[in-house]
């Protein structure tokens, strides 16, 4: 018999104890380096990322048996999961192999597939994870971008991606006119960020929406200009702000991020792309990769070494908001009196279409001064801006991760019930049915963190959060599209299948805005080791 | 001169969710989804768009009968840009027919004030489209119905109306009331900065008392219309399934001949 109080009781209880083990292994390795010594570290910075989620969806809820049964079957595959990466390796995390053996009964309740069974007979009646807890102004903006998703979004999203289209200009100017792309841009300045405490919730929302439809065609389109815009607020001059956020906040002038290069992706305080002082211009010289939207974008974001002598590393570098007119296509080019130059060429992906990413090379290109962020106060702070804003991006990739998977779990309900294998519905076997509260469980917990995450950044913190649900996300999503895929069978292979396209999205995800390795080591197991 | 525009919006269940009707053969409005019907958006739409075009102060108001989560509805009307609301809700309200409803929304629409009536050309669950027309003749002003253009200056409001044999130019004298088709314009989606700003704006509710109706006068005890019985529309037959062996343009003219239509 299963009893929800029991159940809410069982999962906090394991995550007590999880918690209490990351705590302990983040103490032991303190000392490490962990860099060096980065299998242990990566695990332990995982495992953090999916027992603060469980520690999310546990206080996300309201305790109705829907939500105790989420959070104890989320929190029962936490405690799995840590548990095999544990075994054989205690001494190294610094922990007992006894240490997970007090909530072995609460972890068998979890996992028993009599409680996923419950689980998935509710999602696959609602095709929903469970209740988001949304003000009324949310629902209203869920709802409404919701339906301009399925309006405008989702009859072109197959077409885009199997074709790989330029996004229309009508979902642009839609999601212009609804001001999409003014989430964050202080109101002051054309935007709708008015200092609220749902303020980054409301991005996390819209960008679940719109990923849901499609990733690469509207969810990715708030990325860019949450990055520049952040960049600008935080760094620009008076003069900048006033000049260039207005634009984007209408999504009159498109944004893309040139930051990557060929040989420096996630360590980037590498970057070799200088800016030169010539007069009342810089002069930018130097190949920047996986520049999605450079081609549309009419501002592009580049970060550029302005300081020759290398040593003194990210203090060296510096933003540059380079203003360029609109390329449609895969293949554009610029050129300046004087010989300067932009070249870009579309990178052809697996996936996560219709923005294009790009290699731009730049030649000589003249900036003026005056485009420099923060002009001569921004002189090698580009690193330091640059990190920040990225930061509002995770929690945004978080939310576009999120989308997609809802979109999986949504398919793979609708499929399971429709078809019949051995004479019974798909959605009538115990072994579907664990997938699906499995997944749904994974959903809500990723979406919960998201939302605790938005609302700490918005407070000024939740730094490591946004790294962590980023992380945790990205990676859930390349699961949770991968067991919709195989719950198609052989029509999830099949381009004519959504769920094709899911899939191959959702691997990008854990690729990009902070590498999955990269984040787990560098961000989040050196913020919790030095706490 | 300033306008003053009053939009009738009707709170509808989903058309995708599971709508059936109560006990009462009322149609259950507790049990499913609800939204500001889709034909009313145009409305609103075309009411937006007369306060932008127009050279003088415009107020727009959104007006509704309906139960609790109608104000829904009305939410959603301003968060396109409308800038206040009436919300008609009382208990005795249950079970009017569209008779009473357009005695309702008359009173209202008079309390309010108005130069202009702005309506859906139906609803999208009762489908009557006879409210329109009911409400002129209660206000006792000129109908324009089915429009689908719009414009209003110099006291007057003209627009088109497409028939199937002819295209009509109209024009009344203010105040008037117009309907409008689902060919008027597409709606607008709500900004986002407009859903922010909904919650600000002025929402009053008025009850039956407010608008000097006698309970009898609406309700099921008062509609000069009753609902005998209600049936769920029988599942779709699966159909004639042709093969097609060389033949299967004959089996198919034979099939349409059968039936008449050729």
């Amino acid at each position: 018999m299963l009893h929800t109080s029991t159940n809410l009781t069982s999962a906090q209880s394991i995550v007590d104890v999880l918690q209490a083990v990351i705590e302990k292994s983040a103490a032991h390795i303190a000392s490490w380096a962990t860099d060096e010594d980065q299998t242990v570290a990566y695990d332990l910075a995982s495992m953090s990322s999916a027992v603060a989620a469980a520690a999310e969806l546990l206080r996300h809820g309201t305790g109705e048996e829907a939500e105790a049964d989420l959070a104890l079957v989320y929190a029962a595959d936490v405690a799995a999961d840590l548990s095999g990466r544990l075994t054989g390796r205690e001494a190294l995390w610094g922990v007992a192999p006894t240490e997970l053996a007090g909530i072995a009964d609460q972890v068998a309740a979890g996992r028993d597939p009599a409680l996923l069974d419950r689980v998935a007979e509710r999602v696959l009646a609602s095709s929903e994870a469970g209740p988001r807890h949304l003000s009324e102004d949310l629902q209203l903006v869920r709802s409404t971008f919701r339906k301009f998703a399925e309006d405008r979004i989702l009859p072109v999203a197959e077409r885009i991606h199997r074709e790989d289209e330029d996004i229309p200009a009508e979902i642009i100017e839609g999601l212009a006119e609804m001001g999409c792309f003014g989430l964050s841009i202080p109101a002051e300045y054309g935007g709708s960020a008015e200092g609220g405490a749902d303020e980054l919730l409301s991005m996390v929302v819209v960008t679940e929406e719109l990923s849901q439809a499609s990733l690469g065609a509207a969810g990715s389109l708030i990325t860019r200009p949450e990055i520049i815009g952040t960049a600008i607020a935080r760094g620009g001059t008076e003069e900048q702000k006033q000049r260039w956020l207005p634009g984007i906040a209408a999504g009159e002038k498109l944004c893309g991020v040139a930051v990557t290069e060929p040989d420096y992706g996630s360590d980037v305080a590498g970057v070799t792309t200088r800016a030169v002082r010539d007069g009342d211009d810089w002069v930018l010289t130097g190949v920047k990769t996986w520049c999605t939207f450079a081609g549309r974008a009419n501002y592009l974001l580049v970060l550029a070494r302005t300081n020759e002598d290398r040593t003194v590393g990210h203090r060296g570098l510096s933003l540059f908001v380079v203003e360029k007119p609109s390329f449609p296509g895969h293949e554009w080019s610029m050129a300046q009196e004087g010989g300067g130059t932009i070249e870009g060429r579309a990178i052809r992906t697996l996936g996560y279409r219709g923005m294009h990413s790009y290699e731009v090379r730049f030649d000589r290109w003249r900036v003026p001064a005056t485009d420099l962020i923060g002009m001569d106060d921004g002189l090698g702070r580009g690193f330091y801006l640059q990190m920040q804003a990225f930061a509002n991006a995770r929690l945004q990739t978080a939310a576009r991760a999120v989308g997609v998977m809802q979109s999986a779990l949504g398919l793979a309900v609708d499929y399971t019930r429709e078809r019949s294998v051995f004479g019974r519905p798909l959605a009538g076997y115990q072994l579907t049915r664990v997938k699906i509260a499995r997944m749904a469980a994974l959903v809500a917990a990723c979406r919960a963190f998201a939302f605790s995450a938005a609302r700490a950044v918005t407070a000024n913190g939740g730094q490591l959060e946004a790294s962590q649900v980023k992380q945790l996300a990205c990676r859930a999503a390349e699961w949770v599209t991968r067991e919709a895929q195989q719950l198609h069978g052989g029509y999830g292979y099949a381009e004519e299948y959504t769920v094709s396209r899911l899939f191959v999205d959702a691997r990008v995800l854990s690729i990009f805005e902070g590498a999955d390795e990269v984040l787990a080591l560098r961000v989040i197991a050196r913020q919790l080791t030095k706490a | 001169m300033s306008l003053r525009i009053v939009v009738t919006v009707k709170y509808v269940p989903d058309a995708t969710g599971d709508r059936h009707f109560a006990d009462d053969l009322t149609v259950d409005r507790d049990d499913v989804d609800g939204l500001l019907s889709e034909l009313d958006e145009y409305a609103v739409e075309q009411a937006l768009q007369i306060s932008e075009n127009f050279d003088d102060d415009v107020e727009v108001t959104v007006l509704t009968v309906g139960p609790e989560d109608a104000k829904d509805a009305l939410r959603k009307a301003l968060s396109m840009g409308a800038d206040k609301a009436i919300h008609v809700e009382d208990d005795d309200l249950h079970g009017t027919d569209a008779i009473g409803t357009s005695l309702v929304l008359a009173k209202a629409i008079e309390k309010a004030g108005f130069d202009l009536v702005v309506s859906g050309m139906a609803s999208t669950d009762g489908t009557g489209g006879i409210v329109p027309a009911l409400v002129a003749e209660r206000l006792g002003v000129p109908q324009v119905t089915l429009l689908s253009e719009v414009s209003v200056g110099d006291g007057v409001v003209t627009g088109r109306r497409d028939g199937d044999a002819a295209t009509e130019q109209l024009e009344a004298q203010l105040p008037a009331l117009i309907s409008v088709t689902d060919r008027s314009g597409e709606a607008r989606y709500p900004s986002f900065k407009g859903i922010m700003a909904a919650k600000k704006k002025p929402l009053e509710a008025w009850d039956l008392s407010d608008l000097d109706i006698a309970a009898d006068e609406v309700g099921l005890e008062g509609a000069w219309t009753k609902v005998e019985a209600a049936a769920a529309r029988p599942a779709r037959t699966a159909g004639t399934i042709v093969k097609d062996e060389g033949d299967g343009g004959k089996q198919l003219a034979a099939f349409l001949a059968e039936r008449k239509f050729i």
